[in-house]
């Protein structure tokens, strides 16, 4: 075995101190030591270095030869630069972030930093800060040596030995500053190492690192890393950040909207996520240097044009391979230039190195990238990428293809995780056959953090800050080394959405029980609709006395007093529920927020803002709500253009629907509530599932102020909710970010959301896009995000209803997995289930003894053999069901259980006048839900005249569905929904 | 005393060769890479070891005691052996009593010289026997055995070291001295007038040194200093340090025929059996192709193909690096290319150096004249050359910058600086000025006592406080003055200089303040008492 060190350093620093503590541990452990050296003129000051060779075996040459050294330890960061080249690919660097800058030529450090840190094996520190912390700032070369012993052959308790040698004759105390230096460097490279594997970024576990204290980096406990921060501008120093900011400037005064490659290569570097081939960006009508081109590796490069108008740049034909000779280059700069400069504006052109990298089949280049959303804010996504990207993505299951996700209250960390499930790391990791693995989780986390960054701080509305980025992607990512290389990246300026400021959750809180309300626009006309609204709240049992209706000239209406006029109202009047036009809603609302009497309103009208002509009258009503809040705590505002509420909190109904069209049903309400953007929707689903019974409704219009995320933090609020269903078309802006932020809130404290996203077309996706809106369009963020969030997201009306109804019904049953038994009576009912539903696992053989033994003593025995799901067949009756029922849920690997029936078999008691029997269904049902807390659900897939028998089912609270196939289905999936969300909850 | 295995420097270990070879003294001056050779014997203690004036006077006080018949080290820089040609080449006639060891350290690639030499020809020139050690064990054995060889032949003999293999350390073992003990003369006593070169003595002495040069290359075709391993048809011939380089890679495989030369003169039958073997003949070695060009001749060899240093297979100038070697070989090594923003980073004055105020004192001084010559000499203020100071217009060898300035003087230049340190003056400066004071030249000396010998690690230096004044009066300086250039005095500095310019005939200034590295402690050890 053979070890080979570059030190390096400025003379005078301790290069060959280092040197003699590592030759004699070395030696102690029976190494082979050669260690050449520079003396004479160099140490003044010049730049110095040795090789040191440690081996088994006899050692021939003095000098490592070039690119084999395993190790650089330099104390000083361009030093350790100078001799990159000495070094092997996989080989180590530790070095100094102090710079000696004694030169005048010497080039910006964090560029310098920014290329050590490139290498995947490498520890920069500011040495002579922890040599400070150590008792003496010259100790930075022992903190150097400490760093590197990581990666020495020799065991760091010999290099202490060696150190306190080397320093005993200059008394204890330097003996004592320098182990200590020594332990610092260790214990914090190894921190630094950890922060790297979790792909911090370098300058962020710097940064972290000097908040350490010595007792800190002396004890032997892990050091925790929850505190790096991975803001940019806790990373970002003045230089950096500045830099960010002025290539973003310099886009934009240029009156340029479309940023270039080489300047979304360089705001990625800057964040320190990518190491981009080397490149040069030559201006239109100038050559590239001699010199400028001898710095490219490679026989090759890649010429491409850079114009604001061309965005894929190889469809368009403007890249282009050259051998790297000066004279190739320069003719093919102007041959590129010259013809596409008729067709559009040519900036120049940008010559990059040509990256050797192997294309190894479908997937094996990434794509990355971020842009801003107004619904979510900043969104991130990853994929799949080169040319095929969006072919495949689409091509492709959502969930595999792309990885996608609000950034804004994202981590790295949780990225990956979602980044696993995809077909894109299948392929990067080597999971999939034939692949090798590419890249590293932490190469992946370091780029991840850096995107996530980047948009939670340059995708949102910076105001006079600086431009906003729309989009900034890099597509696609190729492998060198573990290292991720950029091929290609395009960006984009955008103003971004913003969102408006919060809405007081106080006043929301008044339309879900309001103490006081008001009505305005109730007509005389006893069929208006004002009328009906005022009907359906005394009706839903709201006590006249606090009821006041706005009308001019009369003294009650229905028993119900009246004021002329809004500014009439009793002070602290919680809610007005205007039914008047909307073009008179701005007046009434200016009026009731001027006295400051209304907390809260509803606007039932119409023609507020949902067609062109209408839109000044809904700007005039944001407005006057506006108005009413900067003053202090305005009135909020639900609709216009809805139903407005119907709610057994606060006794009241504002939905116009005629009593007999849509009675109340009997019974005391279910705990869950309904949130809809659309009136329609709402009272469609009531309508259908009349049992659901929820404790209120909300349907919220335009959302011109109260938006569903206030509704859904309110209902949050509530202890007597089990579920709630959400049906929207579209978020205001970035109210996507806090519903999302809602549903978690619900999720955790063990409620379960059930949400229809419609609005689904994409629209206003240009030719110009990049590959972020096409790959992570808008449903596909939502749905993804909606679902991460811990929503069960609906695709069909129907079974929207399906998984509200099992959210209400059985949120209050215990889940403890998803494995099912099926009881059913018809054979085909038993393989539908099979095939619909892969949680019948096969029946262990306690269960299966169990089994038999109850189908023994029904007589089923010689029918039916004990199997999941299992077929009693027709001779099957209610209490043969029950028996078995009973046994299999008494079983703790049962998690739930679907009964169905087949109501047509003689021997059940099924039809209406049969269901008060003693040993009916519906009486089985009641039993069932008290005796057992595990769920079960029930089937009937037979005509209406088996209503009854599901309105009873359904009566004793278990959920009934109308095919086995789909019931084992929704079932399935809900039991999964409550599985993965218990974690959370509990 | 027992073998002892300890990480020595390729310079320690000639150093502890010599010692153990029961040398008597040892001669030297200071000079990078060589430096570490004397100093090691002196920090060794127990054998006279004092820095000499020059290297001259170093080679005659090392030939004095080898006439008593006692052993003597002397050791320089390559172009030290320049400024002792004088009396190496003639000793090469007289011959040696005790043993007589030259230690010269070429510096292939200047890290700290102002050229390349190849001392080998000097041994050739002189037609003495010369060793070159490949690695820090054979530093320490072939110093010991040149000392025995010396005496055996009655002969000078020089061990080649090369920068790479003097300041690179590896474990040497050492082995007991040898039994005649140190200090003990040489038994047999030559006859005196054989040291005695007058012209009769010197023709029959030469006749001599050319009759025994058979039995020199006789001696050493048979030494295992020469290593010959007959294998293929490609033959790969090296020398010294260069060997190290071929076996790192070859790595073990021994599909070539090589030879491997550590002792000169060259073992012709030798390289007679290896050239025969071979069709292809790749020469390395660290330095000039010495060996490539004597193999080659005018014609070359008919029907071989030799590659080297002369067809460009290997590089002519700079030091021998493994990675060329490589190449050479035909084995590629991947590397990435420097990044282009790592910038040079040339040594420069210490913080607080009194060189760098007395430059800013003599580029103020000077300003007035546009065609003010200023000759520079070695030492740590050829870094006047550098930026802020661009000061010097020529840095060519030690104690050159009197003569270069008198000479320029008599040419008519006006005004005529010089800038030389006090060990360098002492070094060769002295003569120089004795010539400018003896013709009254118009020349400004300044002299930049710092007290020490700076650059090579603060040795001693022999001119240096009222010592150096002393013997500048005694030159026959009549304008002298001394000042201290602390950057609180520049004014003054400056005034001193341009009067001393305006000045006609020589004037002599005396810069005086002590190198920073002295105040730091880094002193030079004392005197020793006589050594035997």
């Amino acid at each position: 075995m053979r070890y080979d060190i570059v030190l390096a350093g400025v003379g005078g620093q301790g290069i060959l101190t280092i040197a003699r503590i590592v030759s004699g541990a070395a030696i102690a452990n029976g190494w082979n030591v050669k260690q050449a050296e520079v003396h004479g003129m160099s140490q003044r000051g010049g730049a110095v270095n040795s090789h040191l060779r440690l081996s088994d075996e006899e050692i021939h040459s003095d000098l490592i030869p070039k690119g084999q050294a395993d190790l650089i330890l330099a104390v000083e960061p361009l030093e350790a630069l100078r001799y990159e080249p000495m070094l092997r690919e996989e080989g180590a660097i530790v070095a100094s972030t102090n710079a000696v800058a004694n030169i005048q030529s010497y080039p910006a450090i964090e560029r310098v930093l920014e290329r050590l840190c490139r290498r995947t094996n490498h520890v920069c520190l500011d040495m002579e800060n922890l040599g400070r912390a150590a008792g003496n700032p010259l100790a930075s070369n022992m903190v150097a040596l400490g760093a590197a012993a990581g990666y020495l052959p020799v065991p760091a308790d010999d290099l202490e030995r060696e150190i306190a040698d080397c320093f005993a004759a200059k008394g204890e105390r330097v003996v004592e500053a320098n182990v200590r230096g020594f332990r610092f460097g260790r214990a914090a490279a190894s921190a630094y190492a950890e922060a790297m594997l979790r792909g911090i970024p370098p300058s962020a576990a710097r940064g972290w690192i000097e908040t350490l204290s010595p007792a800190h980096l002396e004890s032997d406990e892990p050091l925790d890393l929850a505190g790096v921060s991975s803001a940019p501008e806790a990373r970002l120093s003045g230089a950096e950040a500045h830099a960010f900011e002025s290539v973003l400037l310099d886009a934009y005064h240029e009156g340029r909207r479309q940023l270039y490659e080489h300047e979304v290569y360089r705001l990625i570097e800057l964040v320190g996520a990518i190491s981009p081939p080397r490149h040069v960006f030559v201006p239109k009508g100038s050559a590239v240097s001699a010199e400028s081109l001898a710095g490219f590796p490679g026989e090759r490069v890649v010429c491409k044009l850079v114009s604001p108008n061309v965005v894929h740049k190889s469809d368009a034909g403007a890249v282009v391979f050259v051998s790297k000779s000066l004279e190739q280059v320069n003719l093919e700069i102007d041959r590129l230039v010259s013809r596409h400069a008729d067709d559009v504006q040519v900036a120049g052109v940008l010559v990059v190195e040509f990256v050797e990298h192997a294309f190894q089949g479908l997937g094996s280049e990434l794509f990355v990238g971020i842009r801003s959303t107004r619904e979510f804010g900043p969104v991130v996504a990853a994929g799949l990428g080169g040319l095929d990207t969006e072919y495949l993505s689409s091509k492709l299951a959502r969930d595999v293809a792309v990885a996608k996700a609000p950034a804004m209250d994202l981590d790295a960390e949780r990225f990956l995780a979602m980044f696993r499930q995809t077909v894109a790391y299948d392929v990067l990791s080597g999971k999939a056959r034939g692949h090798r693995r590419r890249v590293s989780d932490a190469e992946l986390l370091r780029c991840f953090r850096a995107f996530i960054s980047i948009a939670k701080w340059f995708c949102v509305d910076r105001g006079e800050e600086g431009p906003d980025i729309g989009e900034l992607e890099v597509n696609p990512f190729a492998f060198r080394n573990d290292r991720m290389v950029p091929l290609d990246g395009r960006g984009c300026l955008r103003t971004a959405a913003r969102a408006e400021p919060p809405r007081p959750r106080r006043q929301v809180r008044c339309l879900l029980a309001p103490e006081t309300l008001a009505m305005v626009g109730v007509s005389s006309d006893p069929n208006g609709f004002g009328r009906l609204v005022l009907r359906n709240t005394l009706k839903a049992g709201y006590p006249v006395e606090s009821l006041t209706i706005v009308k001019d000239g009369l003294t009650e209406i229905d028993g119900v007093r009246c004021v002329p006029r809004v500014s009439d109202l009793p002070a602290g009047t919680d809610l007005l529920v205007i039914a008047a036009p909307a073009s008179a809603v701005p007046q009434i609302v200016a009026e009731a927020n001027d006295k400051g009497t209304v907390r809260a309103c509803i606007v039932i009208s119409g023609g507020a803002g949902e067609t062109a002509g209408s839109v000044p009258v809904g700007e005039a009503i944001r407005e006057a709500v506006r108005a009413g809040r900067e003053g202090g705590e305005g009135l909020v505002l639900l609709g216009p253009n809805c139903l407005g509420v119907r709610s057994a909190w606060g006794r009241y109904d504002t939905f116009f629907i005629p009593d007999d069209k849509m009675p109340v049903e009997p019974g005391a309400p279910h705990p869950v509530a309904l949130v809809s953007q659309s009136g329609a929707f709402v009272v469609s689903r009531l309508s259908g599932l009349r049992h659901l019974r929820p404790l209120a409704s909300f349907t919220i219009g335009n959302q011109a102020d109260v938006t569903v995320s206030d509704l859904l933090w309110t209902l949050a609020e509530r202890d007597d909710l089990r579920a709630v269903g959400v049906y929207l078309e579209g978020f205001a802006n970035w109210d996507g970010l806090e519903t999302l932020r809602a549903i978690a809130r619900l999720t955790e404290t063990g409620r379960t959301v059930a949400f229809y996203k419609g609005g689904r077309s994409e629209s206003g996706r240009s030719a110009a896009s990049g590959h972020t809106a096409a790959i992570a369009g808008d449903y596909d963020v939502c749905r993804t995000a909606l679902t991460e969030a811990g929503a069960l997201v609906a695709e069909e009306t129907r079974e929207f209803g399906q998984l509200l109804e099992l959210a209400t019904f059985l949120g209050d049953r215990r889940v403890d997995g998803t494995d099912l038994f099926g009881l059913t009576n018809a054979g085909f009912e038993a393989v539908a289930m099979a095939d619909a539903e892969p949680s019948f696992r096969a029946l262990g053989a306690e269960l299966e003894e169990t089994l038999r033994t109850v189908l023994d003593a029904h007589r089923l025995g010689g029918l039916v053999a004990p199997r999941n799901p299992l077929d009693v067949t027709p001779m099957a009756d209610e209490r043969a069901y029950e028996a078995l029922l009973r046994a299999a849920l008494a079983r703790p690997e049962v998690h739930g259980a679907i009964v169905s029936c087949v109501p047509l078999a003689p021997r059940l008691s099924t039809l209406a006048e049969e269901l008060s029997d003693e040993g009916s269904f519906a009486r089985f049902a009641r039993e069932w839900r008290n005796e057992t807390a595990k769920p079960v659900v029930f089937v009937v897939d037979s005509g209406s005249r088996f209503d009854a028998l599901r309105e009873a089912v359904r009566t004793a609270g278990v959920p009934v569905f109308d095919s086995a196939d789909e019931a084992a289905r929704r079932f399935g999936r809900y039991l999964r929904h409550r599985s993965s969300t218990k974690v959370r909850a509990d | 005393m027992p073998s002892t295995s300890t990480l020595l420097l390729g310079a320690e270990a000639v150093a502890f060769g010599a010692l153990d070879a029961g040398i008597v003294g040892a001669f030297s001056y200071a000079g990078t890479p060589a430096t570490e050779v004397f100093e090691t014997v002196q920090a060794e203690g127990g054998v006279w070891a004092v820095w000499s004036a020059n290297e001259k006077v170093a080679y005659e006080e090392a030939l004095g005691v080898s006439y008593t018949g006692r052993r003597a080290l002397v050791s320089m820089k390559h172009v030290g052996l320049n400024v002792a040609a004088d009396p190496f080449m003639s000793s090469a006639l007289t011959g040696a009593n005790g043993g007589l060891v030259l230690v010269v350290a070429d510096d292939p690639g200047m890290h700290s010289s102002q050229n390349e030499q190849d001392s080998r020809f000097y041994a050739d020139f002189a037609r003495i026997p010369c060793f070159e050690p490949a690695n820090q064990q054979q530093c320490y054995d072939m110093t010991r055995e040149a000392f025995g060889f010396s005496e055996a032949h009655r002969i000078p003999v020089m061990v080649r070291l090369v920068t790479r293999v003097a300041h690179s350390r590896a474990n040497v073992v050492r082995v007991p001295p040898e039994d005649r003990g140190p200090g003990e003369p040489n038994p047999s006593r030559p006859d005196p007038n054989d040291w005695t070169l007058v012209p009769a003595n010197a023709r029959r002495r030469y006749r001599h040194l050319l009759d025994i040069q058979r039995d020199l290359q006789d001696e050493l075709e048979a030494s295992p200093a020469n290593r010959y391993l007959a294998s293929g048809r490609r033959g790969i011939l090296s020398a010294g340090i260069a060997t190290n380089y071929v076996r790192e890679a070859l790595a073990g495989r021994s599909g070539d025929t090589t030879l491997h030369i550590g002792a000169y003169p060259l073992p012709v039958r030798l390289i007679r059996e290896f050239v025969d073997r071979c069709n292809e003949i790749l020469v390395v070695e660290e330095g000039f192709p010495f060996i490539e060009t004597r193999l080659l001749g005018l014609l070359g060899v008919p029907g071989k193909t030799v590659r080297g240093k002369l067809d460009g297979s290997l590089p002519m100038d700079g030091e021998l690096l493994p990675e060329a070697v490589f190449r050479a070989l035909g084995i590629p090594l991947e590397a990435t290319p420097t990044d282009p923003m790592v910038a040079g980073r040339p040594p420069q004055f210490c913080k607080g150096c009194p060189h760098g105020s007395s430059f800013g004192a003599l580029v103020d001084a000077t300003a007035p004249y546009p065609d003010a010559l200023i000759f520079g000499d070695i030492g740590c203020y050829a870094l006047g050359i550098m930026p802020p100071y661009r000061a010097i217009h020529a840095c060519v060898d030690m104690g050159a910058s009197i003569g270069l300035a008198h000479g320029a003087s008599r040419a008519g230049a006006h005004p005529v600086l010089c800038t030389i340190g006090d060990s360098t003056f002492a070094h060769s400066g002295m003569p120089a000025l004795l010539d400018v004071v003896h013709s009254n030249a118009n020349v400004t000396v300044l002299i930049l006592d710092n007290g020490t010998t700076a650059m090579t690690g603060a040795q001693d230096s022999h001119a240096t406080g009222e010592v150096l004044l002393q013997m500048l009066r005694g030159l026959g300086v009549t304008d002298l003055t001394v000042f201290d250039p602390l950057p609180k005095h520049h004014a003054d500095s400056v005034r001193l200089i341009r009067e001393a310019i305006e000045r006609p005939g020589p004037s002599v200034l005396v810069a005086k303040r002590a190198c920073v590295r002295i105040k730091l402690g880094t002193r030079a050890t004392p005197l020793p008492q006589s050594g035997t």
